[in-house]
């Protein structure tokens, strides 16, 4: 694999972590902002997959495992969360529960 | 100019998506978001060169389908006002991705990927946002919630994906760049390919006997312990008496064989660790949800028999 | 012994010694003069002390009357132990000396016998004028008895201090602590707005011409190169007073002082502030607008005398003609009044006048005489018209009084004010005769520019004068009986109203100010010790002294300065002696003024009003009442053209402190940081999105900067090439 092409690579995982972040940012429906954190975590599994090829590392593959992992643990216990406040607010708004405001 | 190009494309690509966040026909979004795909695409190419940066052309033209619908999706995803669609443009990205993994040789992680995220992650959420009452439709707009059509300050955080894509593109580009001596580590080494099947000994030496049963087991390894030799493009084993047997492709390890050899190798306790994790959050999961639903369900009820009562005595 | 004898005796008494004026004896064992001037001073502390222990009796009065007599018996001494003019040293002020100058105003005291002519009176009416004040003000015990002797006591001490210094600066410091005293004085019945306006304008007016003084000062200093005044005139000697010595700063002198004289002696243009001063109470008018302060003026004008007679000069003309001017117009307001507080203050105006008519034709003995009469008889009459306003509730208004000399106990407050009037008028072989006489004879006699038409002017005054104060007399004093209470009734009844007549103290210091008005015709009669002299004791305390040059029969040499400036000619009034003829003139004159307020005040008291009203009536005619009892409209002239462009002028800058420095300058800068903080106050919004963006929009722009650090090295270097840089960019860039 050429350097050009991991170049490539590597912009495309930027792109979506990019797209994760804003989405993360401006949603404020709570499960789309935590389906956004997700999509942070497509790009760097892609930029680990990427430069494991690059180096012939498999260390990269093994990460993404774990990446995987780590994801539906977050998710699992990120949706109950998100059920525990719904019934709290009836609403899905992250606004609603800004509380630290002055 | 040249060196500026790759933030212009950042710069256009920031421009469109804020178009696209800001409420607006849907015809007005999609053309947005298909400006910033462009966008996306010019960086790539940018970046990448031309096709003849990947080994074939048809790889290059995957992975410019592969990239784009997955940026494509992504896009969509966060810029639609229902979030059942943006579930759905999720496990597209999901797909898109697992695409791109397979270009990387990486067939194991993208069935992982689909397996684990689309089949089991995304039916949760989706679980999740019927229970939450988010499956609204476009023909009632007043379903939607206010929440979900106007985004909370658009600019500023497209200010900051602007920032984050040119801090990448800008780190990708100049570390990238070979004019740089020692700027990149050196591409790896495909030996490393091949050493996985030399821990496999048993499934080596059965291969070997497929293909040349005369072939003497086991081969010569040097110093370092490694008996398969690749020069050039070839790669061959080296018998004890000297006689020299060339090895295809096709005993070269799968995907999922190297994985799974490094993962047990390289990180056990990682590997027991993950477990750990996946089983705290199986409970966690289970106590938050259980008490909060029974908690939820004594309230309503309390809180139904108490308006009734109310409204009883007002009555 | 006869007349003459007597006379004799008394003038040997009174006798000066024979010394060369111009060797000022630097003494010596005086010391115990300066308590002249610390005995008022002792008397404000103890007044002070009094206030602050909130004593409710007449102990002030005591206090002040105990301290101002023992000044006057000081000032006898000084008199009698006097053997020329000396400079009595009391502590170092001022003393300041560099290689090229110096700058010297001691407090030190110039004795000479100018001085103590002017203390002998100051300090004489003080005291006596204190004892009435202790009866007259008795009503304000415990509401500001106390504040009204120390005011005195102020006043007094300020008064020494101008009087008895021996540098411009000493002068200059009693200058100014008259003016306050008087403004404090005035505006003693603070709680009254009239009166606050009235202080006010007393103390603004008198600035104007302190500016004169001040200014006068600073270009005595430079020219002569000292303010001490035996130093000036030994300057001048040597210059020998010719035109050219200084130029044009020393020409411009004699103006400003004439400037400053203007203000405190109340003439034109800046005798506005004299007529409203009656505010306060009548004792302050008398000793101060009337007696002491007003004369200050006279008295500095004579100080400086020298310095009026350069060669070439026109100052004497011009003061002459300001005088003259003065007393014509004071004579007319005078007539058309009917508070005779005001009458006797525009009489003060108008006499003043004469005293610097008398100072322009070069006989500062008849000015200083005329001073020394007026002092005593102004005082009487202010005092009179005190004990008329005491005992009738304030009234003073002449149309609404009548009789008083027919009531039981004010006999001796009408026959005092008759004795008063009589000197003011001139009536014959009173003091106010002699004195008038020495300066409308001058008139005549001095050559100038005009001065034959002001001599005339004057005489015409003295006639008018002679009516105005007879038709007080004639309203008030004589006629039916008939009176009215005013408005200070102190919670009587105007019905059962009972006039309230003087007591003991106010009819002692009447009856001694009257005789000593009547006296104050003795010393014309004294015969001259020193050679030539003749006009009695006040030409010899007035000969040893810089202004001898204004001294009949005076010898004139350069030691006093005049010789050279002024032609002194014998003209002649209708082909006899000046004044000879003066004698006769101002005596007719003075009859037909009295002869005419007898006619119309008294025996057919209708015709006043017959006249006023046909004057009135008659268009041509009717400017003529009116103007005159407007005052000829000259406050509404100075409201209108000086005081409403600076009202407005500070309306406008009020405007400018309060919208642009209060507003633009200081709100604006205050608002500052409001407006910068509500900007950035958005940031606070509890969302923990924004706060996320924000905390990663910072990082990254930190992160950006630092990856793209060599370009941006690289770009500054383009744009300002500096080898310094060079090795930052090499540290900077180099490492990745």
């Amino acid at each position: 694999m050429t350097s050009s092409a991991l170049a490539g690579y590597l912009i495309v995982s930027g792109l979506l972590l990019v797209i994760g972040v804003v989405g993360f940012l401006v949603r404020r429906n709570l499960i789309v902002m935590f389906l956004c954190t997700e999509l942070m975590f497509q790009g760097a599994a892609i930029a680990f997959i990427a430069m494991g090829r690059y180096l012939f590392d498999y260390s990269g593959q093994v990460m993404v495992i774990f990446i995987l992992t780590v994801a539906a643990a977050e998710a699992a216990l990120a949706l109950a969360l998100v059920v525990l406040m719904h019934r709290q607010g009836d609403s899905l708004d992250a606004d609603a529960f800004a509380e630290l405001t002055e | 100019m040249d060196m500026f190009l790759p933030y212009i494309a950042c710069l256009t690509f920031a421009l469109a998506l804020y178009a696209a966040l800001r409420p607006s026909p849907i015809t007005v979004r999609v053309g947005m978001i298909a400006v910033a795909v462009a966008a996306a695409g010019w960086l790539l190419g940018l970046v990448a060169g031309s096709l003849s940066a990947f080994a074939d052309a048809s790889q290059g033209v995957f992975f410019v389908i592969f990239s784009l619908c997955a940026i494509a999706s992504a896009l969509r995803m966060i810029t639609h006002d229902q979030p059942i669609y943006s579930a759905l443009f999720f496990v597209l990205v999901v797909i898109a991705t697992a695409g791109l993994f397979v270009l990387l040789e990486a067939e194991f992680m993208a069935f992982a990927l689909v397996i684990v995220y689309a089949g089991a992650i995304l039916i949760t959420y989706m679980f999740v946002l019927m229970l939450a009452n988010q499956a609204t439709s476009q023909d009632e707009p007043d379903t939607q919630a206010a929440y979900d059509r106007i985004p909370r300050e658009p600019a500023a955080a497209v200010a900051v994906g602007f920032l984050l894509l040119c801090l990448i593109s800008g780190t990708v580009i100049k570390g990238t760049d070979v004019s740089i001596p020692g700027n990149l580590p050196a591409p790896g080494n495909p030996q490393a390919q091949w050493a996985t099947l030399e821990h496999l000994s048993v499934q080596f030496e059965r291969e070997v006997a497929e293909l040349d049963p005369d072939f003497a087991w086991p081969p010569v390894s040097d110093e370092a312990g490694n008996s398969i030799h690749i020069e050039g493009t070839e790669v061959f084993i080296i018998a004890e008496d000297g006689s020299t047997l060339v090895l295809p492709d096709s005993m070269l390890p799968r995907n999922t064989q190297q994985v799974g050899w490094s993962l047990v190798n390289d990180f056990p306790v990682s590997l027991e660790l993950a477990g750990v994790i996946l089983l705290m959050a199986m409970f966690g999961a289970a106590i938050i949800a259980r008490r909060a639903i029974e908690l939820g369900e004594q309230e309503k009820r309390r809180v139904l028999l108490g308006e009734v009562s109310k409204s009883e005595d007002l009555s | 012994m006869n007349a003459v004898a007597a006379l004799t005796e008394l003038s040997k008494l009174c006798a000066m010694p024979a010394v060369d004026a111009s060797a000022v004896i630097h003494a010596s064992g005086m010391h115990w003069a300066s308590f002249i001037m610390w005995m008022p001073l002792i008397s404000l502390l103890l007044c002070g002390i009094c206030a602050v222990c909130k004593v409710r009796s007449k102990a002030p009065a005591i206090i002040t009357v105990v301290c101002l007599a023992t000044s006057f018996v000081l000032t006898i001494l000084l008199w009698h132990n006097y053997q020329g003019p000396e400079v009595i040293h009391v502590f170092d002020w001022l003393n300041i000396t560099w290689e090229e100058g110096s700058f010297v105003a001691n407090f030190a005291f110039y004795v000479d016998s100018l001085t103590l002519l002017w203390m002998l009176f100051v300090t004489g009416l003080g005291t006596l004028i204190a004892i009435y004040a202790s009866e007259y003000m008795e009503h304000d015990i415990g509401k500001g008895y106390t504040r009204f002797f120390a005011g005195v006591s102020v006043f007094l001490f300020a008064m020494t201090c101008l009087v008895m210094g021996d540098n411009l600066l000493m002068l200059y410091l009693g200058w100014e602590g008259v003016g306050f005293a008087s403004y404090w004085l005035i505006g003693y019945f603070y709680q009254r707005p009239s009166a606050v306006a009235a202080a006010k304008k007393a103390f603004i007016v008198n600035r104007i011409g302190d500016v004169g003084l001040a200014l006068a000062i600073y270009l005595i200093w430079t020219t002569f190169g000292t303010v001490q005044y035996d130093e000036i005139t030994s300057v001048l000697e040597t210059h020998q007073y010719s035109a050219s010595f200084g130029g044009w700063s020393v020409q411009a002198i004699p103006y400003l002082l004439m400037l400053a004289a203007f203000g405190k002696s109340a003439q034109l243009p800046l005798y506005v502030w004299l007529p409203d001063a009656m505010e306060g109470p009548t004792p302050v008018s008398a000793l101060i607008h009337a007696a002491t302060m007003v004369t200050a003026g006279v008295y500095l004008i004579i100080r400086t005398y020298p310095l009026f007679m350069l060669e070439g000069s026109h100052a004497l003309e011009v003061v002459a003609w300001v005088g003259g001017l003065t007393a014509f117009f004071a004579a007319t307001m005078a007539m058309a009044q009917y508070d005779i507080k005001r009458i006797m203050a525009y009489s003060t105006v108008s006499q003043l006048g004469y005293m610097f008519l008398g100072l322009g034709v070069v006989t500062s003995y008849g000015a200083a005489y005329h001073v020394f009469t007026h002092a005593f008889f102004k005082a009487v009459l202010f005092l009179t018209c005190g004990a008329i306003m005491h005992g009738f509730a304030g009234q003073l208004d002449l149309r609404r009084l009548s009789g008083l000399r027919k009531m039981k106990g004010w006999k001796i407050v009408s026959y005092t004010m008759l004795v008063g009037c009589l000197c003011l008028a001139g009536f014959p072989f009173t003091s106010g005769y002699f004195s008038k006489d020495a300066i409308l004879a001058e008139a005549f006699v001095t050559q100038g520019t005009g001065f034959e038409f002001l001599g005339w002017l004057a005489i015409f005054t003295a006639g008018l004068t002679a009516y105005y104060t007879f038709r007080v007399w004639f309203r008030v004093c004589a006629g039916p009986v008939h009176f009215e209470p005013g408005d200070e009734l102190h919670g009587e009844e105007p019905s059962n109203f009972h006039p309230h007549a003087p007591r003991f103290a106010i009819n002692f210091v009447l009856v001694v100010i009257a005789l000593g008005a009547l006296l104050a015709a003795l010393p014309y009669f004294m015969p001259n010790e020193t050679e030539g002299l003749h006009g009695g004791w006040i030409a010899e305390m007035v000969n040893d002294s810089p202004a001898a040059a204004g001294v009949p029969g005076a010898v004139l040499d350069s030691a006093h300065g005049a010789n050279i400036g002024h032609e002194v000619a014998h003209g002649d009034i209708l082909g006899m002696d000046p004044h000879k003829a003066m004698y006769y003139i101002s005596a007719i004159v003075g009859f037909i003024g009295i002869g005419i307020a007898f006619f119309i005040h008294l025996l057919s008291r209708p015709t006043a009003d017959k006249l006023r009203s046909t004057l009135l009536s008659n268009k041509a005619t009717r400017w003529l009442p009116t103007a005159m009892e407007n005052k000829w409209y000259v406050d509404e002239f100075y409201i209108a053209v000086i005081r409403s462009p600076l009202w407005i002028l500070g309306k406008i800058f009020s405007l400018f402190d309060r919208y642009f420095i209060d507003g633009a300058l200081v709100n604006g800068i205050a608002a500052i940081p409001r407006v910068i903080a509500r900007w950035f106050s958005p940031l606070h919004n509890g969302a923990i999105q924004s706060y996320a963006i924000s905390m990663f929009g910072g990082a990254l722009l930190i992160a950006l900067l630092m990856l793209f650090m060599p370009e941006i090295l690289a770009f500054m270097q383009t744009l300002s090439p500096d080898t310094a840089n060079e090795q930052t960019i090499a540290t900077l860039g180099g490492g990745k």
